[in-house]
């Protein structure tokens, strides 16, 4: 199954397909673009024609070709780059498909520019397409939910684009592939054929017809070169902050090359270089090596493409990652991107880093006395003290900017909370050819607020606190297999590393090293002593780790 | 049991642990049995969030989660993904021979 179902739908290991950081020789030889933003120009005649003759070479076996151009079985579909990725890889697996890594990606950028999804209709499922560990799927269709995300996440469905008639083909691939699936459990308790090409599909054809005003509009929107020196920001959890600058160079056909010099709030600074490559208008996928460590990009660009968000993490452990924001430094963009930490005890005289772009101005953080202590455009380092006279939520501001996010003012910590409070980890290695997922914690401190209680909407957040991490059994059950002894442990940083998959003899019935437990994080403030608890599994690895699970 | 003599290594099992007196410590299963195809209890999580209720060792029945069993997005299938399953045999003891299945560019 998959943890995402009702509970939350799957976690997968790190299998990044890097979509296509090079574009094929065929594509790369008419990469200009036009400058117009007329409806259709973003993806040029003369790609078009190169696009078509790819997909002619590669596909058109068993994909007829139709008297308008278009391709039987692919023109009636729009997808995001992994969902097209995943076809060609499907189309091998299944089909004995055999094409060259270079025609490979360039069909995924041919494809995605061509058939892709609007910013708006990938917006509600970033968090499943960009790999974040722990999605709990929400807000899904039960109907649906109990036709498709069964076996899969419910996003893999919605990220996908298709004619009425392309859903019920879906269908019957579906029943073609896995022909038992009519007999399966929860399947034939009904009809389920007539529920999945009835309604199901006209339900799904509904959702998500193949055209619709928010492609044609982003077709007809101007996409932006990407080139220039970007302010970034981002969370790297266990760990803590960073901001730095990229710096990014077209190369022509979408593509770029990248430059990193990031600062981490642990002190360290990292630079480092990549290429990255950007899928209908705004879809940036990139690698990157900082310092040792290879990395991967799934962002997406703002419509106006001065801002970026996504996920920035290891190659090889996709779990280990963090979220970042980007801004264009362009003369018309101004703002506070972040500010670390966010919260100051009373007494204590705190660094505070401000980042962001054409900062200018006095820094303001009522409540407390400010010396300024560095100041640019791109970062301001400031050192603050409260006297405790005032506490709760205010507004840090420099000149005009004020930070999006509150800014806390307190005298203790009321309460701490673990994230994520459900977290998935997945044995691994042992000898097998799949490695472990980590699960990686993190404790924030909160105030109770005005109304001094906890759990309400006055609430403040203080940000994260050191603590010291253990684990136990999650109940009386892991207490009689000794999960806590088996599945793995916690380090100093909060992150669990689960134990090496395969059947323990040591174990009862020699099951494997899976386990039920609890996180506990334990803050210390002299006397003070607070704890919380968070769910952890250490669960079994799977083998199908596609992008979009 | 006075009519019957066990056969087999397992049915010998069954009829020590009556003679150990270890009967009660035979106990079902908290969920259905056997076979539960791609939901209950879940490949990665049972229905309660945990781990105790999945198969376990899932290792020593491999196969049986995956054609027979069925859990197509997570396991290897004869039919689509992975043809060469009879090559693993004891997956008790060649677990570690299968391989991811999505090609990576």
């Amino acid at each position: 199954m998959k943890i995402y179902r009702h509970i939350c739908r799957d976690l997968h290991r790190p299998v990044f397909v890097i979509l296509s950081l090079l574009i094929a020789g065929a594509l790369a030889a008419c990469s200009e673009k036009p400058q117009s933003g007329a409806a259709g120009t973003n993806v040029s005649a003369a790609e078009r024609q190169a696009g078509n003759q790819l997909i002619s070479d590669n596909c058109s076996g068993c994909h007829q070709a139709a008297g308008d151009g278009g391709f039987s079985r692919i023109s009636q579909i729009r997808k995001t780059p992994e969902g097209w990725d995943m076809n060609i890889a499907r189309m091998m697996i299944f089909h004995g498909l055999e094409i060259t890594p270079e025609d490979r990606r360039a069909l995924v950028k041919y494809l995605s520019d061509s058939q892709g999804l609007a910013p708006s209709e990938t917006a509600a499922h970033r968090d499943v397409l960009e790999r974040k560990h722990n999605v709990i799927e929400q807000g899904v269709d039960p109907d649906l939910a109990a036709m498709c995300a069964r076996c899969h996440t419910y996003a893999r469905v919605a990220l996908q684009r298709r004619d009425r008639e392309e859903w019920r083909n879906l269908v019957h691939m579906h029943l073609g592939q896995w022909a038992s699936i009519e007999y399966q459990m929860l399947s034939r308790e009904r009809d389920w054929r007539a529920d999945a090409l009835g309604p199901v599909s006209e339900q799904l054809a509904k959702l998500y017809p193949l055209k619709t005003p928010a492609w044609t509009d982003w077709q007809a929107t101007e996409w932006k070169d990407m080139a220039g020196e970007w302010r970034i920001v981002g969370h790297l959890p266990g760990i803590g902050d960073m901001d730095g600058v990229m710096t990014v160079t077209a190369r022509g056909g979408d593509q770029y090359q990248t430059a990193y010099r990031l600062t981490f709030s642990d002190g360290r600074t990292v630079e480092g270089a990549g290429e990255s490559i950007v899928h209908s208008g705004y879809e940036w996928r990139g690698s990157a090596t900082l310092g040792d460590e290879k990395y991967r990009q799934i962002w997406a660009a703002s419509t106006d493409g001065d801002r970026l968000r996504g996920r920035f993490f290891t190659k090889d452990h996709f779990e280990n990652g963090m979220e970042i924001t980007a801004w264009r430094k362009a003369a018309d963009m101004k703002g506070i991107m972040s500010v670390v930490p966010s919260a100051l005890k009373a007494g204590v005289e705190t660094e505070i880093v401000i980042s962001g772009v054409n900062l200018s101005g006095d820094v303001s953080l009522p409540g407390a006395r400010v010396t300024v202590q560095e100041m640019s455009a791109d970062r301001i380092v400031i050192l603050a003290t409260a006297d405790g006279g005032r506490t709760g939520a205010v507004q840090l501001s420099v000149g005009e900017d004020v930070a999006a996010q509150p800014f806390a003012l307190y005298d203790q910590v009321d309460y701490l909370q673990v994230t994520p409070e459900y977290g998935i980890s997945r044995l691994g290695g042992g000898g097998g050819s799949i490695p472990k997922v980590m699960a990686q914690f993190e404790a924030v401190g909160y105030t109770f607020g005005p109304d001094g209680k906890q759990g309400t909407a006055d609430d403040v957040r203080l940000g994260r606190l050191p603590v010291e991490w253990a684990v136990d059994n999650f109940n009386e059950a892991a207490a009689e297999m000794q999960d806590a002894k088996y599945a793995g442990h916690i380090t100093e940083q909060g992150t669990f590393i689960p134990a090496a998959a395969g059947p323990n003899p040591a174990r009862k019935y020699s099951t494997n090293n899976a386990g039920d437990l609890k996180v506990i994080a334990t803050y210390r403030d002299g006397d003070d002593v607070l704890t919380a608890e968070a769910h952890l599994i250490a669960t079994v690895q799977r083998w199908n780790n596609p992008p979009i699970m | 049991m006075k009519h019957l003599k066990p056969l087999n290594k397992k049915a010998h099992q069954l009829t020590q642990s009556d003679d150990d007196g270890a009967r009660e410590e035979v106990f079902a299963m908290q969920t259905v049995a056997g076979c539960t195809t791609s939901t209950d209890p879940g490949w990665e999580v049972d229905p309660f969030g945990g781990v105790a209720s999945l198969c376990q060792p899932m290792e020593a029945d491999l196969y049986g989660c995956s054609d027979p069993c069925w859990w197509p997005a997570a396991v290897p299938d004869t039919v689509n993904t992975y043809p060469d399953w009879s090559n693993l045999e004891d997956t008790r003891r060649n677990w570690r021979k299968l391989q991811a299945v999505f090609p990576e560019d």
